[in-house]
């Protein structure tokens, strides 16, 4: 007589995952139609089907340590052809939003990202650390005040102070998020088989060339117009932080150093630093854009939107719009507009970096690593077509 | 019944529309209970799907059996006024007082005709012949194995064609009259029956299973064609492309059905009608192999021995997991079927000589709507309403094997008989 499995199902995880976006995942008979339409389904542990038994009966520490549901780049070809429309695509969406919660470290920063009512609070942080240090800087604000004249960002905060508490608030946030990707590999060792894969340094590389590459995102049939716009938003984020670190470096660090190339702020065009920021400034516009009027679209082929989808993407671009007309707005010099853009732009800027390892931003982290554990393991070996 | 002298006026107690095995049923239970019956059906002759068929499931007896002792009952009935190639036009009146107008189309061959196919044979004009799905060609002037009115019936779009002149000088009989023109008749009624039918599902519509893209991939309908003796093949199931001889057969249960891309509901019968067409195969290639793809297996009630029967057999596999992507393979024009394993959870792609999608039925109600706004539900199946009085019998109503509908017809012919003790 073989040994009894005894399912204990999280009641609780199931209408978690239909309120995030998963209500339809009580369809699905398990045709197995959406592990053989995806193309980022591996063979021997193909996906989404077995995920959505799984969710369906509430097995809610098996799914979170399963790299499938990072695998996944919710292409919704599974959606589209899934014949009870129990939309996996949306399923896995939902399971991706709750693993930032369940992973967050604290918890409650998890609780607030995904929630609306925590939204003002959330936006009050950083207004109030801002406004506090422009005051420190310059308690007369009557400069701000202007309808034309210079516009001169360093005197509103100075770049270096600026820096020192991105860069020092940063050190802290990923120490945090350090502790809930730790308890995500963790959970991923505990629910998965060794499996014969690549050892980790190999799996990272190959890893850092599939996101460079955007590989997956080409392989999606139905989202297929979404790899051009994240492909935009993704080096456009990159290019846009590279940029800030260069302009500290030139005008702040080798000004301490004593340095004679240093730079005077702001960088000028047709310096190469400022080109790389409007380039990167036009990529988040152009591609936030994209992607925002897709997802707007409601069409099928995009797949359903939650809260923490919306907050991200809006976030985002507008740091991107906002960078953008920073500069436009001092060339124009209008110190009035050109200010209050500004402030805008740090409080967004704040909002991105710190909350980071809470916000759907956290998928950088989680699914590189998901990925990264996946090939070690063995468990992302694409199907052999014959 | 009454029919004026002209034929055009007939009273009856029932008006039975379609001509299958629920319509045939529903007039001749009706006479045995001392009504009388206007059997009317569209096409040349009876039989409907039934009469397609190579043999039923579960015990594989031919229609030979089940379908032409109705012929008998009928042929002698003179309860039953049997009329072919007849349509509906027009349904007037409530229950228990009916006026139906009926259109009777041209035959364009009369009663002198006695089936001696020397027409037919020296016939030059072939068209695609939809009775065979398109995989064979008939003359313009044709009879069917098992044919009520056993009268050859000549093609309406060639009896014009000037090649059509040597088809009627070839009989001797003097049974061709060309000039005969569609005829009114109408019928007064205390009740109808809507026994209309069904046809299969166009698997054209089924983007990744590659029906219409890939020659070797046919329907289940087209398969009972393969195998039936009137069939194109003359009874031997070969590959479409070539011909060829079968080693590896795959059959992908679910196509367009149980689907809200497609149908949304489970036509009942497929699982069954598969499991028939893997013994077929095994019939006539004893070496070869079938894979059966499956959702669920929907073998209810006494078919569950049927399914064991089939699930034994060494050769033939089931695999629980969706046919999901067809792909096909250039010169040997074979198929990569892929599915997911659920049991051992991979995918696995599995070259075929052949593919069967088992569709499903849809109701002919979806292009001939029933009369008096009789009510349906979503997918075009009768709902018994007692406003308009008709009472549907067999797949019009829903879709399950010929042994329910036969159940059914009989039932229905209760049903239309209380209507008019109601009235």
């Amino acid at each position: 007589m073989p040994e009894a499995t005894i399912l204990k199902p999280d009641v609780d995880f199931i209408r978690r995952v239909k309120d995030a976006g998963g209500d339809t995942l009580k369809k699905c008979y398990q045709c197995a139609t959406c592990s053989v339409v995806c193309n980022l389904s591996p063979e021997k542990n193909p996906f989404p089907r077995k995920q959505m038994v799984m969710a369906q009966w509430g097995m809610k520490d098996q799914l979170l340590g399963d790299p499938s549901i990072w695998l996944c780049h919710q292409c919704n070809d599974c959606s589209i052809q899934c014949p009870r429309q129990a939309k996996p695509g949306d399923v896995f969406a939902s399971l991706r939003a709750i693993a930032f919660q369940h992973f967050a470290f604290p918890s409650f920063m998890g609780k607030a990202l995904a929630s609306r009512s925590a939204l003002p609070l959330l936006f009050l942080v950083p207004m109030l650390v801002l406004l506090g240090l422009m005051i420190a800087a310059n308690p007369n604000l009557s400069y701000i005040f202007q309808f034309s004249g210079e516009v001169d960002y360093a005197r509103f905060i100075p770049h270096g102070l600026l820096e020192m508490l991105f860069i020092g608030g940063n050190v802290l946030i990923f120490a945090f998020a350090a502790v809930g990707l730790l308890r995500f590999w963790n959970g991923l060792k505990n629910h998965n088989p060794k499996g014969e894969g690549s050892g980790f340094v190999p799996s990272l590389i190959a890893t850092v060339f599939e996101i460079a590459g955007h590989t997956k995102f080409t392989k999606c049939e139905a989202n297929r117009p979404r790899y051009l716009g994240h492909m935009l938003l993704f080096y456009g984020t990159i290019g846009a932080a590279i940029t800030a670190g260069l302009a500290l470096f030139f005008t702040v660090i080798l000004h301490k150093l004593g340095s004679s190339f240093y730079l005077t702020s702001p960088i000028d065009f047709p310096n190469p630093i400022k080109i790389l920021g409007i380039a990167s400034g036009i990529a988040m516009f152009i591609g936030g854009w994209m992607l925002i009027s897709r997802r707007r679209s409601g069409k099928d082929e995009v797949g359903g939107s939650g809260y923490d989808d919306w907050l991200f993407l809006n976030v985002i671009f507008l740091v991107g719009l906002t960078g953008l007309l920073s500069w436009i707005l001092r060339l124009i010099g209008v110190p009035i507009i050109a200010y209050i853009n500004y402030y805008v732009h740090l409080v967004l800027v704040f909002f991105l970096l710190w909350y980071a390892p809470y916000s759907k931003f956290a998928h950088m982290f989680y699914r590189t690593l998901a990925l990264v554990y996946a090939k070690g393991a063995g468990l992302d070996v694409p199907r052999k077509k014959i | 019944m009454e029919i004026s002298e002209n034929g055009d006026r007939i009273t009856a107690d029932l008006l039975v529309v379609g001509g299958g095995i629920s319509g045939m049923t529903a007039a001749i239970e009706a006479s045995e209970l001392g009504k009388d019956a206007v059997l009317v059906e569209k096409e040349p002759f009876l039989g409907g799907r039934v009469a397609r068929l190579n043999q039923y499931f579960p015990k594989l007896c031919p229609p030979i059996c089940g379908l032409e002792i109705n012929y008998r009952r009928l042929r002698f009935n003179e309860r039953v006024k049997v009329m072919t190639l007849t349509t509906v036009e027009e349904v007037s009146g409530k229950r228990g007082d009916y006026e139906v107008k009926l259109t009777v189309h041209p035959r364009f061959i009369n009663d002198n005709c006695t089936a001696c196919e020397e027409c037919e044979k020296v016939c030059e004009i072939e068209v695609s012949d939809d009775y065979n799905f398109g995989m064979n060609t008939r003359k313009a002037v044709y009879i069917r194995q098992m044919a009520y009115p056993p009268i050859y019936v000549a093609d309406p779009d060639y009896v014009k064609d000037p090649k059509f002149k040597a088809c009627v000088d070839a009989c001797k009989y003097d049974a061709f009259d060309l000039d005969m023109q569609p005829r009114t008749v109408t019928v007064k009624a205390k009740g109808i029956i809507w026994a209309t039918g069904w046809k299969p599902y166009d698997a054209s519509k089924i983007d990744n299973l590659g029906f219409g893209k890939y020659e070797n991939v046919i329907t289940n309908v087209m398969m009972e064609r393969l195998a039936s003796v009137d069939g194109p093949t003359e009874g031997k199931i070969t590959r479409p492309s070539d011909n060829g001889a079968i080693t590896k057969i795959g059959f992908a249960q679910c196509a367009g059905s149980r689907d809200e891309n497609h149908l949304p509901y489970c036509s009942g019968v497929c699982c069954a009608a598969s499991m028939k067409h893997a013994l077929y195969v095994r019939e006539q290639y004893p070496e070869a192999e079938i894979h059966i793809f499956y959702i669920d297996v929907r073998t209810p009630g006494r078919l569950e021995d049927f399914y064991n029967r089939v699930d034994e057999d060494e050769k033939i596999f089931f695999h629980r997991g969706k046919a999901a992507e067809v792909r096909e393979v250039p010169g040997s024009k074979n198929l990569i079927v892929a599915a997911e394993n659920t049991l051992t959870g991979e995918i696995s792609e599995m070259e075929v000589d052949m593919l069967v999608l088992a569709t499903g039925m849809v109701p002919n109600t979806t292009d001939d709507k029933p009369p008096l706004d009789t009510q349906m539900d979503d997918w075009g199946f009768l709902l018994p309403d007692p406003i308009s009085g008709i009472v549907g019998a067999g797949v019009a109503c829903r879709p399950v094997e010929v042994a329910a509908c036969v159940q059914d017809a009989t039932g229905s012919v209760l049903k239309a008989i209380q209507a008019e003790e109601r009235s």
